[in-house]
């Protein structure tokens, strides 16, 4: 993504920075998730909110996005399931879910090379 | 890059180019870089991105030349600057950068040998917010490739153990990515934000035997 956006969240017009997040993280509400959702033809299910709430409250209490392997931790503790791996998460997003969950959640793009 | 069979050796600069530490640690780098059976990568990291504005040449990398590997931190060079670092050096991630400590024969110049996959960072001055969140940035990319990880706090940083910004170090502790210790005065670290150990200055020795120590 190479200019600014925005979508439009209950009928307001929100502005996404160049990298298409949330330009102001303290806009986020869940229906700019799902506004989210809706742009990106993506249905959310009850996983996809998990991460969402997930990566939401580690930034809040560490202020970095969680690492991928942090997040599988607690996605096997949360379904008491220890065969969950990565794998689950990459069928909620594609590409990269800890990113994503960021999008998402209405944090900035991490600007950490890991 | 045909390190084939050599003795991989790579080096972790922070340093701002020009800095006392700096400038010893290039030394290192030629006197290393002078042995023809090693391949040596230097990543450079924090304050030290700097460097790739300037000659390769400088840290015996030359543009097309196979002899220096010149790693530069993609995020910490694009924090600081908008163009592309000079000929000879070439942007990296801390997970390449930690990917070269595992396959390295030596880290450093002080001769450890790297025939270990559980490190020991040692910590011994932050010189401000964004050092230390690009220290944990380093320790982070360590953990997200499962390594066995301390992080050792010495001399000035203790201190940061009682900082609020501390508190974004805290998540290695909870979730079980690194163990924090720290020596030095008690009392320096009151109101301390993470889970850090004590540890005596005796037990230095016995924590870094027969692992990778790198200092950041």
């Amino acid at each position: 993504m190479t200019s600014a956006e925005s979508i439009i969240v209950d009928g307001r017009r929100v502005a996404l920075d160049e990298d298409g997040h949330l330009a102001d993280p303290e806009q986020w509400t869940s229906a700019f998730a799902r506004a989210l959702a809706d742009r990106d033809g993506i249905e959310l299910s009850a996983d996809h909110w998990w991460l969402i709430e997930f990566v939401r409250d580690y930034h809040e209490t560490y202020e970095t996005p969680p690492l991928m392997r942090v997040v599988v931790a607690a996605l096997r503790k949360a379904r008491n399931d220890s065969s969950i791996g990565s794998r689950e998460l990459y069928r909620l997003f594609s590409d990269n879910p800890v990113r994503d969950g960021c999008r998402y959640a209405g944090l900035k793009k991490p600007d950490w090379c890991i | 890059m045909g390190q084939g069979d050599s003795d991989k050796v790579i080096f972790l600069i922070r340093a701002a180019p020009g800095s006392t530490s700096a400038v010893a640690t290039q030394r290192a780098i030629r006197a290393t870089s002078a042995v023809p059976s090693r391949a040596v990568t230097v990543f450079f990291h924090g304050e030290a991105v700097a460097a790739a504005r300037g000659p390769a040449a400088d840290w015996g990398g030359h543009h097309q030349s196979t002899a220096v590997q010149l790693l530069v931190c993609q995020a910490a060079w694009t924090r600081r600057f908008d163009d592309e670092p000079a000929a000879g050096f070439r942007t990296s991630s801390l997970v390449e950068f930690w990917t070269h400590v595992l396959a390295a024969d030596q880290v450093g110049s002080v001769g450890d040998e790297a025939l270990s996959e559980s490190c020991v960072l040692r910590i011994r001055d932050i010189s401000s917010d964004r050092d230390a969140t690009e220290m944990l940035e380093i320790v982070l990319a360590g953990a997200s490739l499962e390594i066995d990880l301390d992080v050792l706090f010495e001399a000035e940083a203790v201190a940061f153990l009682g900082a609020k910004p501390a508190r974004k170090w805290r998540q290695l502790v909870d979730h079980g990515l690194a163990t924090i210790w720290y020596v030095g005065d008690v009392d320096a670290v009151d109101g301390l934000q993470l889970a850090a150990r004590p540890l005596d200055a005796k037990q230095i020795d016995d924590l870094i035997r027969g692992r990778i120590l790198i200092d950041l």
